[in-house]
């Protein structure tokens, strides 16, 4: 007599090595845990919900079929997040193609705008509602161009070294050391007009 | 501060030691140079509270369509792409399986290729492509709804082929 499984009692590991054998309800259980953490990461990389939500979808089917290549070296979903990462940044490669985005431009948006880094002090949990603060933050990372935009949540969120950026970006060191510079530089900026009105 | 080309290699360096990117032995050159100048010192204060502010305040973000829905749509994938891949794993299984397949099956193809052009050609037409491939020369073809032209060069091993459809009806 077979046995029902509780799925939601089970951690990430137990549900990946069901999941490795084929049960498709562990896997649906992977999917309702980490669904929205994935969908943030494309949602902060590609700034569209629609594009979002597929390229989420399309994550979790990837992942599925590799899943057998998950060794457990990193959580469940850290590795889950790297493949939304890759299809994000393979869709905002497309989209380059077809917006014609001159490298002039991202050096007048790397140099043009912000002339000054302003001081920052970070005591967010004094100064600021936190909800305020990552309000505040998507706002400003959505004014960056998407490279500045994704070294930085390379870098600061997903703790990704300069050399891994670089790969995954397809770029030098150097460029990635460049750009996180400006997208610092344009996001202070842009936190401390924040300030400015009393939210810092 | 405004780093020009010149300050920017000093810059970049200074963010490298913030985030930890550089050695100990380069660690210490970094700090050295902060004793002595304030500006760097301040840069370095400055990129380390930004960094820690944009942590501290990763935006999040919800689905907002149901567990059944998103998951719907994943799982059609999955069955899709299953079936696609043991449909070619099938075929590719039964290839591999008989060995002689492999090249048989080429061969085989090329024939009914070769036989299908033979016999779909009228005859008029067939044996005029025939005189044209074996001399060198131009011919036209008896096609009733089209005229076709066809020069081969056996010396430079190339056929070229006008088709035009007739005006006259």
């Amino acid at each position: 007599m077979s046995q029902r499984i509780d799925y939601p009692s089970l951690e990430d590991v137990g549900l990946v090595a069901a999941s490795k054998r084929g049960d498709l309800m562990a896997f649906e259980e992977l999917v309702a845990r980490h669904r929205d953490k994935v969908f943030a990461r494309a949602l902060s990389m590609v700034r569209n919900p629609d594009e979002a939500m597929d390229l989420s979808q399309e994550a979790w089917v990837k992942a599925w079929q590799r899943l057998v290549q998950f060794q457990g070296d990193s959580s469940f979903l850290t590795w889950m997040t790297r493949i939304v990462i890759n299809l994000c940044l393979d869709y905002l490669r497309r989209q380059q193609r077809t917006r014609s985005e001159s490298l002039e431009q991202l050096e007048e948006d790397s140099g043009g705008v912000e002339r000054q880094m302003p001081p920052v002090e970070a005591r967010p949990a004094e100064n600021l509602d936190r909800q305020e603060l990552r309000k505040r933050i998507d706002v400003a990372l959505a004014q960056l161009s998407h490279e500045h935009r994704t070294v930085l949540i390379l870098h600061e969120f997903e703790g990704l070294e300069y050399k891994e950026i670089a790969k995954r970006m397809e770029c030098s060191t150097g460029t990635i050391m460049s750009r996180l510079f400006y997208a610092r530089r344009k996001m202070a900026v842009l936190l401390s007009e924040v300030r400015k009105e009393g939210y810092l | 501060m405004n780093p020009d080309r010149s300050d920017l290699k000093q810059a970049l360096g200074l963010q490298a030691y913030v985030d930890r990117e550089i050695s100990a032995r380069e660690r210490c050159r970094v700090e050295a140079v902060m004793l002595k100048d304030p500006k760097a010192r301040d840069l370095v204060r400055s990129l380390g509270g930004i960094s820690e502010l944009i942590r501290a305040g990763e935006p999040e973000a919800c689905l907002t369509e149901s567990r059944e829905f998103y998951w719907s749509a994943i799982e059609r994938q999955i069955r899709r792409e299953a079936v696609v891949s043991q449909d070619s794993r099938g075929f590719a299984g039964w290839v591999r399986g008989h060995g002689w397949l492999r090249w048989a099956l080429p061969a085989l193809g090329a024939v009914v290729v070769g036989v299908l052009l033979l016999v779909l050609q009228p005859s008029g037409w067939r044996s005029a492509t025939v005189a044209a491939l074996s001399l060198n020369r131009e011919v036209e073809s008896v096609s009733e709804d089209t005229s076709t032209f066809t020069f081969r060069s056996v010396h430079s091993g190339m056929s070229v082929v006008w088709v035009q459809v007739r005006q006259d009806f």
